[in-house]
């Protein structure tokens, strides 16, 4: 971005033609600290635009922090966050949001004493800005939210409960609706925290084919502990522990990797 | 939805409510009139309240100061500055909102108890001005003689003060219905469940909070006008602290998680004050035990009562992980 801005337009229009797109996700030297411990331990990592990247590793990796740091839930001590390209360290959480990222949470968060409908109209409300600010008429009557939302609920099977209270569906439609709502906003970028954590086997098995059949042009970043769900799903897998990236490479080449193995079958790095 | 299709008796309901309300002076002896006004304003009140308690899901324990304010600007505008009645509407309207905005920013990054202290230190440092400011307020004696000639009445006395009341407390309670189910007002709900979640969504939370403080000061102000015509006096009580312990506990006991319920309270909690006051001197202790019966066994309050034995115990008969049908074409590897 800095490199080219100092070209002229018309250089830089045909530079930017074949100069790589700049990585959907993009973290440098990023740690955070909760009192003494290095929760994200100097973590630099690119994900291109397209890829769908697993992070996988024992609990205490680091990996949800990651996605704070990303998602804006937390700031960084030090280190650097970009978008597409985009510097975004300072911006905060909904203005993330606004720039195409979205996500999931580990322990479900829905508006959980709203309907079904409800929250994804709002989801829906929340990518038009004229919509975002209206009070005089009401949600349910703007066909530019109802059209979007009614399409996404019968594209995830959701439609029949459209009228139940969030707190009333099985644990696993909960999970479902999460996904639904980061989806709502159209997202370039969409972070899934464990999208089956607490699912039974086969259920965590539907989930897999729900987030497989994700767009493909979608950014998509999965924690995962279930190693099926995270080699099926993903083109590149990233190994945390203790808060560092142990290894990235293709869910083959990681199955083999002997620092992984030892990762999670006993002390993260060796010694220690 | 479930808006729609339940339509007709909705209708149906609100206009035999307002048919009632409009014809009530002619059906029940004038001293009832009077105790119907004070229903109307303090159930308005309770309605601007909870856009914040009820709907916004924050503790405020400062909204007398919205009250109190629209009341003073009746008190000073007709007793010392001569307003005309527009200019009193609309400088209480304007202290309504303005005070909303300052408490929103103020209490920005507050939630539970922190917010209702806040919300306390606020309301009563406004009532303190209004205390010690005794050149302009006279004080605790308050301002007497606030009379009635301003206001656009059709006839005088309470009958047509009690019209007055009820078109305003009418075109209030229809506008704040609307706007709660504006995308705004749906994202003050959606933050009150969720504000990371919302947040995560794109919506700017302190924004929508800010939003729900301008709102709900600006119509609790408008009771406060109506309510100082009403008594044709106004004191520092109305900006004391027990005035908003008072409607916070009217919202409870009424349901503040449904639109009306606030106002339900209101009816209850005052038609029950004065049959009580009839008969011994402690409304407070009874108001009181009202308010613990109410939190035991009527958590959503007396709405709740109704909820409670409508609720559906639908059973939800579709897969737990529903199928998608979305295609897994279009993706494309670089």
């Amino acid at each position: 971005m800095s490199a080219s801005s100092s070209d002229s337009g018309r250089r830089r229009d045909s530079a930017s033609r074949k100069a790589p797109a700049p990585p959907a996700v993009a973290v440098e030297r990023l740690s955070v600290a909760f009192g003494g411990l290095r929760a994200v331990d100097d973590v630099t990592f690119d994900v291109p635009a397209g890829q769908r990247r697993a992070i996988i590793g024992p609990n205490g990796a680091g990996k949800t922090t990651l996605f704070n740091l990303i998602g804006g839930q937390l700031r960084p001590i030090t280190g650097v966050v970009r978008l597409f390209g985009d510097d975004v360290t300072h911006r905060r959480v909904h203005q993330r949001a606004r720039a195409g990222l979205a996500r999931t949470f580990q322990i479900t968060n829905l508006l959980t004493e709203l309907s079904v409908w409800d929250n994804v109209l709002l989801a829906v409300a929340a990518r038009h800005a004229p919509v975002r600010r209206l009070f005089w008429n009401a949600l349910s009557r703007l066909d530019s939210v109802t059209g979007p939302a009614a399409e996404l609920l019968r594209t995830w099977g959701l439609w029949t409960v459209r009228d139940h209270r969030v707190s009333e569906l099985a644990y696993g439609q909960q999970r479902v609706l999460e996904i639904v709502l980061a989806l709502a906003a159209q997202p370039r970028i969409l972070l899934l925290d464990e999208p089956t954590a607490g699912l039974s086997k086969e259920e965590a098995g539907r989930m897999t084919e729900v987030a497989a059949a994700l767009p493909g042009e979608l950014t998509l970043l999965i924690i995962e502990h279930d190693m099926e769900v995270a080699f099926a799903l993903a083109d590149v897998v990233q190994v945390m522990a203790e808060g560092v990236v142990l290894a990235t490479g293709a869910p083959a080449e990681i199955q083999r990797n002997d620092e992984v193995i030892a990762a999670y079958l006993g002390g993260a790095r060796g010694d220690a | 939805m479930a808006a729609l299709r339940g339509r007709w008796p909705t209708v149906v309901g609100v206009l035999a409510g307002v048919g009632l309300l409009t014809a009530l002076p002619a059906l029940v002896p004038s001293f009832y009139v009077t105790l119907s006004t004070r229903i109307i304003v303090i159930a308005m009140f309770a309605l601007a309240f909870n856009v914040v308690f009820g709907m916004g899901g924050m503790h405020s324990l400062g909204h007398a100061a919205f009250f109190g304010l629209g009341g003073y600007t009746v008190g000073l505008g007709v007793t010392r500055w001569d307003w005309s009645f527009t200019v009193i509407v609309l400088v209480a309207l304007a202290l309504g909102a303005f005070v909303g905005l300052a408490y929103g920013i103020l209490t920005q990054r507050t939630n539970g108890i922190y917010l209702l202290l806040l919300t306390l230190a606020l309301g009563q440092a406004i009532w303190g001005l209004a205390f010690q400011q005794v050149e302009i307020t006279r004080g605790d004696n308050g301002i007497s003689g606030v009379t009635r000639e301003l206001v656009p009445l059709v006839g005088t006395g309470a009958l047509s003060y009690y019209h007055f009341v009820l078109l305003v407390a009418l075109a209030s309670t229809g506008s704040l219905w609307w706007f709660s189910l504006s995308p705004v007002g749906r994202a003050i709900v959606g933050t009150r469940e969720s504000p990371t979640r919302m947040a995560a969504l794109g919506f700017r939370v302190g924004l929508y909070r800010n939003i729900a403080f301008v709102v709900s000061g600006l119509f609790s102000a408008l009771a406060g006008v109506l309510y100082t015509w009403h008594h044709r006096f106004v004191s520092p009580d109305a900006l004391l602290w027990e005035m908003s312990a008072f409607i916070l506990i009217v919202a409870i006991v009424g349901g503040a998680n449904t639109f009306l319920g606030p106002a339900l309270g209101a009816a209850v909690i005052i038609s029950l004050e004065f049959w009580v006051s009839l008969h011994t001197q402690r409304w407070m202790t009874v108001l009181g035990l009202v308010y613990v019966l109410t939190i035991l066994f009527l958590p959503e309050g007396i709405v709740g009562l109704g909820g409670r034995l409508r609720r559906r115990h639908a059973s939800v008969d579709v897969p737990v992980i529903p199928e998608p049908t979305a295609s897994r074409s279009g993706r494309s590897h670089e």
